[in-house]
């Protein structure tokens, strides 16, 4: 028996001899035991070599050991993750001072769109909700709510990223949604040897196109894309068109901005840092955020680096870390609305140079001519320079969304599906003769319907009149299809849905203006008794709202002021007559000098 | 009582009927010449028809026979163009052959100019086929077509000719129409069922008039039986179609969806003022016009029809014309009656104080260019016959305006096992393989460019169309991959804007802007035409030489160029 | 072995366990000093403790051996007091005696649990920071006696390295020589013993070591912890983790010392007062969600 014991003894350990010889013997030992299977991985970039960084320090895990599944416990795939972002990038000894200004960024809060939601929903005046709280919470809200969670929450920096195929698995992911380039690639086969994904600062406008598609669209009419009626057409061999877009959307090819057609900008050659990823405070609002207007390129203010200090040696180390832009150290560069550094706009002697973040080409910048006619004349103060150079903005009116409590459908944040189906349908797009109106900082810009119908189904399928709810909203913003030309005179002047009435025939009759809609808003069987185009009636009533406190239609005196000058054009063309440099000199004059010539047609206006 | 006790009725019901069937009955045929007795009740066809029922649905030698077996051999519908001659010929030879030659009957508007513009024939004009046999008929498409020009005949005969006087058409809502004469003077309803006396008929099974009743009084709800769509008579209605994507399909008031009629649902715009104020469209449009006078025609531009001057006036018209049915004189006033609705209107005159009217240029002017309020706009029209099986890349675009489509992708889409496509020929009735589908580039109807109809006059003009035409062969091989067609002369492109009169006149003119330095009425274009998108808003020259676009000159006038 | 003597099969365990029970003590005893040596209880233990497991030769077999023959140990030594508890044995003993075997019971758990904290991964840093946190509730005296147990910074693993591989072995084997003398002269145990974990070590991985500065949310204690582990979440630290544990062995401890129906009455006391630990234990295995819970 003993004797069969000490064999058995010596036998296991034969076997553990055998097993301990078997095993790789690494030597010598790297510094990381990551670094013993994964030999020769690519660098994400220059600035994160593995050779100094190694793995763990981003990817946490156990660095120590030589087994893979000792190794990778705790190990994150995606550092940028915004739920591990602090011990990884946002470590003391790295970014600590980034990783907190972007938890507040509108990108990771969405707080313009929950609070837009809830005070066009619910009459919720002062939602103070984002997207970690409602991760926090299950149950926070109402109807509004629910639409962000399932049809919304898809695109935010706390998103997982890769949870999905397709588009939408690519968004989220904290700091990696815009710092990755991501190469479509399937798993490495070898573990050994792979392509890292690449960190950059020069992120591509791809990046953020896979997210901002959708709603305002900016990313696509940037591009000259407009999100088409959805015919496919014209047809590709035996298939539907290919210009496609995610979810089954095809697209039509409409001008591009001119930055891009013209210069090949990317959306970061404007969109700073600041602007991205936050200032630090917890805006209400994109607006807020956005730290660029078109008079910080065209009627830049410089600050020499030398003098600037902080602003200075940020500028100098974020061109650095650009790698293709010409160091600002003996240049002046320019400032952003809030004041920070815009390194790649630079005064160098006497000579202003953009120089384009992708690859440091330097671009022939216009001056805001401020003094040209068109821009200095009386009465057009208040225009933004979108109101007249932006050429088109994607519309979408009439969104009939349908939510049906008997089924389910997946919530974002949760990842559950849950009760309650949001459909969206529409009445119809338009991308022509953007509607103006004033935004909410008082100043004319073109605007975009967005216009809810929900329809609520019980859990029996029936219609529930009382939660179903009607919120047509006109809501302005940068439609980024800026052309070199403007709208003409009379496209403000004289034009009814410009001036937001909605398409139809504005006449004068019995010296009052009057109004003829085109649209049947009642017998299309919207419940409205306007237009869906209308944004206001004859008599400066709004007749849609806005989503933003202090943004409106004209009123009724704007209006008259408006029609005013229509008149005079067919005589008097140009900017720079005379009767525009004191219009209401002009208007005066013509109304008590009964000789002038003007009258003379004047007279046939009035039947 | 009995009757009215809900619970004892269909015990009685059944009682009976246990009472008929019980009996062992000799199979005794039924002598289907006693018309009367089942269809009790049945109304008069109208004053001048008083005849017995043979008279008009036995063929002569059936009438003769004391003893009829079969119900089939009754000829549902006399006028249908195989039997008018034989029916109605007798007092209505003249009628008849009018109508023959009346562009309702020819279908030579649509066939020509779809030809030409495909290949198929060097001209448009003088017309060379038509859907009867007034001129050459339609010819088939080849086995295995190869161009645009073997195709067009398949696809005319399968999309544009599913509205003519010899077919019913795909029998759906708002789509109900018997053939021949009974297609416009036998009124159905848009669900196509019955509401007369008569007894034998289901009111509930669709396809009959609404009343056994020839009429002359004929609603508009008649005319756009054919006239839907996004084609003149829809927009008098103020209807514009949908898009086609399920992304369209939306629902609204009350959470129910958009009726569906004309096999899709539409957009409700302004209505012509003339609909507004409720008058019907027979009320401008004579019988010489709709019915022929004898003259064969090429297109519908060309046939002679009451003119706005001839009610308001004119440049050179001082006063209406008084020869003109329903137009009467009163204290120097002029009234419009109309027969029809039996209302009087009074009438609008042309005033030349208008400052638009005062322009002496603007003689030159369709009153439609101006007055037209909107009208349809649809831009480049790409359209695939498949032979081959594929339905799903078709899924979110079922509703194509055409029902029998609609019918057969839903079924083929929820089915393991597909069928081939298959789609009825509306000339000959039969089913043939293939199916045509059919996608927009976008639809507008906010633009209007000009061009000058064949009087040289500046008129609104409409894509009509611009093809992109592909065949998909029942193999899967792409015989033609979005082929845009070429004219049969060679002159240009198979596309074409048409010069045409909107149905949706504004008692005011759109304003001077909308013309006047406007890209689009210039033919311009949306942005100048300049990405592969808006440079289909770029005019095409019209199909017959007569008509033509924008000179440069006038284009500059236009825009107030030096 | 031969040798065993013929018996029933209650009395067989009685028999068997103490004797396995010894030679796993032996196996554990030579891995760990193996295992001393290659053993650092300064700067990164978490990274010491992994090389040991993954990089020095045969350091893997060392560590899984002796933790499996520590346990084994440990356990059958609980199911051997056990097997006196129910058979009342302790009613012969005198209070000195039975403590005697109660005591090293106590010093087990400590070994254990010291050796727990010396893993040096997440789970061994929250189990010697909750250790040290408890022994400062302790009244007057908190302070002083943490400064001889564990205290934190770079001496952390220092402490408990000492009780865990000297004072504490010793007192075990000071406590137990008898049982030594009498039992430890069967080599046949000893052999049987060691090849069934050889078998266990060669086949069976160790539990997973956690990465200290890991973002994870679950942490938990050794399994004979997690009891007092979950009462912290409900009770104030000196309750849950001082005064229960102590009147529970302080009772254990006098039960000899007790007479008549006061005794019997105990006697089911702790067998309730087990099971019930056993429960919260199963509990706190399975249904615990969230971190210890440290500070309320």
């Amino acid at each position: 028996m003993k004797r069969i014991l000490i064999l058995i003894i010596l036998s296991l350990t034969t076997v553990l001899i055998y097993q301990e010889n078997r095993r790789s013997k690494i030597l010598p030992l790297p510094t990381e035991g990551c670094l013993s299977c994964h030999k020769s991985v690519s660098d994400p970039d220059t600035s994160h070599p593995i050779s100094a960084f190694g793995c763990y320090s981003c990817h946490m895990g156990n660095p120590y050991s030589l087994d893979k599944e000792r190794g990778h416990l705790t190990m994150v795939k995606n550092p940028g993750d915004l739920s591990v972002v602090g011990s990884t990038c946002g470590q003391a000894k790295c970014h600590p001072d980034i990783v907190p200004r972007v938890k507040k960024s509108i990108m990771a809060t969405n707080r313009g769109i929950i609070k837009t939601l809830e005070y066009r929903w619910e009459k919720i005046e002062n939602s103070n909700k984002d997207v970690e709280y409602l991760m926090a919470k299950e149950n926070a809200g109402g109807l509004a709510i629910d639409q962000y969670r399932k049809m919304c929450g898809g695109c935010h920096l706390w998103k997982k990223r890769g949870d999905r195929q397709g588009e939408i698995g690519k968004r989220g992911g904290g700091c990696s949604d815009c710092h990755i380039i991501d190469k479509d690639r399937k798993e490495p086969i070898d573990v050994t040897k792979f392509q890292h994904p690449e960190i950059t600062t020069r992120i591509p406008s791809e990046n953020c196109v896979k997210c901002h598609n959708r709603s305002a669209r900016m990313g696509l009419s940037y591009f000259g894309k407009f999100e088409s009626e959805g015919y496919g057409t014209p047809f590709d061999g035996w298939e539907l068109n290919q210009r496609r877009l995610s979810g089954g959307r095809f697209y039509l090819n409409l001008p591009a901005d001119i930055h891009y057609a013209k210069a090949d900008m990317t959306c970061i050659d404007c969109h700073t840092e600041t602007g991205v990823m936050g200032d630090g405070t917890r805006h209400e609002y994109m607006e807020g955020q956005v730290d660029i207007t078109c008079r910080s390129c065209h009627d830049p203010l410089f600050t020499s680096v030398k003098e600037a200090g902080e602003a200075g040696d940020l500028a100098v180390k974020l061109a650095f870390l650009n790698k293709k832009i010409d160091i600002p150290q003996e240049a002046k560069v320019g400032r952003s609305k809030k004041g920070k550094p815009m390194y790649n706009l630079q005064k160098r002697g006497d000579q202003i140079v953009f120089y384009r973040k992708k690859d440091g080409a330097p671009i022939e910048l216009k001056i805001f001519p401020e003094k040209k006619p068109h821009h200095s004349m009386a009465g057009h103060e208040r225009l933004s320079c979108q109101s007249c150079h932006s050429a088109w903005i994607p519309q979408c009116y009439g969104c009939h969304i349908t939510y049906r409590k008997d089924l389910v459908q997946k919530d974002w944040l949760s990842g559950e599906k849950t009760p309650g189906q949001f459909r969206e349908s529409r009445s119809y797009i338009r991308f022509s003769k953007p509607t103006l109106g004033i935004n909410a900082s008082g100043m004319v810009a073109p605007f975009s319907p967005c216009q809810v119908f929900v329809s609520v189904f019980d859990r029996k399928g029936d219609y529930v009149h009382e939660e179903s709810l009607n919120t047509l909203t006109m809501t302005s913003f940068d439609p980024h299809t800026t052309q070199k030309g403007s709208r003409t005179c009379h496209d403000c002047h004289g034009d009814p849905k410009s001036l937001g009435f909605g398409e139809g025939i504005l006449y004068k009759k019995e010296k009052e203006w009057r109004f003829r809609p085109t649209y049947d808003a009642q017998s299309s069987g919207m419940g409205i008794d306007f237009p869906l185009d209308a944004f206001v009636d004859i008599n400066g009533k709004p007749a849609q709202l806005t989503s933003r406190k202090g943004a409106r239609p004209f009123n009724q005196e704007e209006i008259g002021k408006i029609l005013d000058v229509d008149g005079c054009f067919p005589c008097h063309v140009r900017y720079e007559d005379k009767i525009y440099e004191d219009f209401k000199q002009s208007r005066r004059r013509f109304e008590t000098e009964k000789d002038l010539p003007c009258w003379e047609t004047a007279r046939r206006y009035t039947p | 009582m009995l009757g009215n006790s809900p619970k004892i009725y269909p015990i009685v019901c059944l009682f009976f009927t246990l009472i008929a069937c019980s009996g062992p009955k000799p199979p005794e045929a039924i002598n289907y010449k006693h018309c009367a007795a089942c269809h009790k009740g049945i109304e008069s066809i109208s004053r001048n028809h008083e005849f017995e029922c043979k008279i008009c649905h036995l063929q002569p030698a059936r009438q003769t026979m004391p003893f009829l077996e079969e119900h089939e051999s009754i000829i549902r519908n006399p006028s249908d163009p195989r039997w008018v001659s034989l029916f109605c010929g007798k007092c209505h030879e003249k009628e008849i052959k009018q109508v023959q030659t009346s562009l309702h009957s020819t279908m030579a508007g649509i066939i020509n100019q779809t030809r030409y513009l495909w290949g198929a024939q060097d001209v448009a004009f003088p017309p060379i086929y038509s859907a009867n046999h007034a001129l050459k008929p339609l010819p088939e498409s080849p086995l295995h077509p190869e161009s645009p020009a073997e195709l067009v005949d398949d696809f005319l005969r399968r999309k544009c000719l599913r509205c003519h006087l010899h077919t019913k058409g795909p029998e759906a809502k708002g789509l109900y129409r018997a053939t021949g004469c009974a297609a416009c003077h036998m009124i159905y309803n848009n669900k196509g069922l019955y509401e007369g006396t008569d007894k034998a008929i289901d009111k509930h099974k669709p396809s009959y008039p609404m009343v056994h009743r020839f009429t002359k009084q004929i609603p508009d709800m008649q005319c756009l039986h054919c006239h839907n769509q996004n084609h003149v008579g829809a927009d008098y209605e103020g209807l514009f179609e949908h898009d086609y994507s399920k992304t369209y399909r939306s629902r609204t008031t009350g959470g129910a969806p958009l009726p569906v009629i004309y096999g899709l649902d539409q957009h409700h715009l302004a209505r012509d003022v003339h609909a507004e104020k409720g008058l019907w469209c027979i009320d401008c449009h004579s019988r010489k016009e709709i019915m022929g006078d004898g003259k064969l025609r090429g297109y519908a531009l060309a046939v002679p029809m009451i003119k706005c001057k001839d009610c308001h006036a004119g440049f050179f018209e001082p006063a209406p014309n008084p020869s003109l049915k329903g137009i009467t004189e009163h204290d120097g006033r002029f009234y419009f009656h109309s027969s029809y609705t039996g209302k009087t209107y009074p009438l609008t005159l042309f005033s030349k104080e208008t400052l638009s009217h005062s322009v002496s240029l603007h003689q030159r002017v369709r009153c439609s260019a101006c007055h037209a309020q909107w009208s349809f706009q649809d831009y480049g029209l790409s359209v695939i016959r498949e032979d081959y099986a594929d339905y799903i890349k078709w899924r979110k675009l079922t509703d194509q305006g055409d029902p029998y489509l609609k019918d057969f992708l839903d079924e083929q889409l929820g089915r393991e096992k597909i069928d081939p496509p298959a789609s009825p020929d509306w000339l000959d009735s039969r089913l043939k393989k293939g199916a045509w589908y059919t996608g927009w580039r976008f639809r507008r109807w906010e633009w209007m460019p000009l061009g000058m109809d064949q009087n040289q006059k500046y008129s609104i003009l409409r894509p009509k169309y611009q093809y992109f035409i592909s065949y998909v062969d029942a193999t899967g091989y792409v015989v033609l991959d979005n082929v845009v067609p070429q004219r049969g002369d060679d002159s240009d492109l198979g596309w074409t804007f048409m010069p045409y009169v909107p149905h949706t006149t504004s008692p005011v003119g759109r304003s001077c802007e909308s013309c006047h330095l406007n890209n689009i009425a210039a033919g311009i274009g949306v942005f100048d035409g300049s990405t592969i998108d808006t440079q289909l808003t770029i005019p095409s020259t019209p199909v017959f030489p007569s008509m033509t676009l924008m000179s440069n000159e006038a284009q500059k006038r236009l825009l107030l160029r030096k | 072995m031969e040798s065993l003597p013929l018996m029933g099969i209650n009395h067989k365990m009685s028999f068997c366990i103490p004797r396995i029970s010894l030679s796993a003590l032996l196996v554990c005893f030579i891995s760990g000093i193996i295992l001393t040596c290659q053993y650092y209880p300064f700067g990164n233990v978490f990274r010491n403790v992994e090389e040991i497991t993954t990089v020095i030769p045969y350091g893997f077999f060392f560590r899984r051996l002796h933790y499996a023959s520590g346990q084994l140990f440990v356990i059958l030594m609980l199911i051997h007091i056990v097997d006196h508890f129910m058979k009342r044995r302790y009613k012969g003993f005198s209070v000195g005696k039975w403590a005697g075997l109660v005591i090293p019971l106590i010093i087990c758990f400590f070994i254990l649990f010291t050796g727990y904290i010396l893993k040096g991964d997440k789970e061994g840093i929250y189990a010697g920071n909750i250790f040290y946190n408890i022994l400062k509730e302790i009244p007057v005296a908190g302070e002083t006696i943490t400064r001889f147990v564990i205290r934190p910074g770079e001496m952390f693993f220092w402490l408990p390295y000492l009780y865990h591989v000297f004072f504490l072995p010793i007192l075990l084997i000071f406590l137990i020589r008898d049982h030594i003398n009498n039992w430890f002269s069967q080599a046949g145990f000893l052999l049987f013993t060691t090849a069934g974990l050889f078998i266990y070590s060669l086949l069976v991985r160790m539990p997973m070591d956690i990465p200290p500065h890991a973002k994870i949310e679950l942490v938990k204690g050794p399994w004979f912890f997690l009891g007092i582990q979950v009462c912290l979440g409900v009770l104030p630290p000196i309750v849950a983790g001082i005064a229960a544990p102590l009147i529970f062995f302080a009772i254990l401890l006098l039960l000899p010392g007790l007479k008549g129906h006061l005794q019997k009455a105990v006697h089911y006391g702790i067998i309730f007062l087990s099971l019930f630990y056993t429960f919260l234990v199963i509990f706190g295995y399975f249904f615990i969600k969230h971190s210890w819970v440290l500070s309320r």
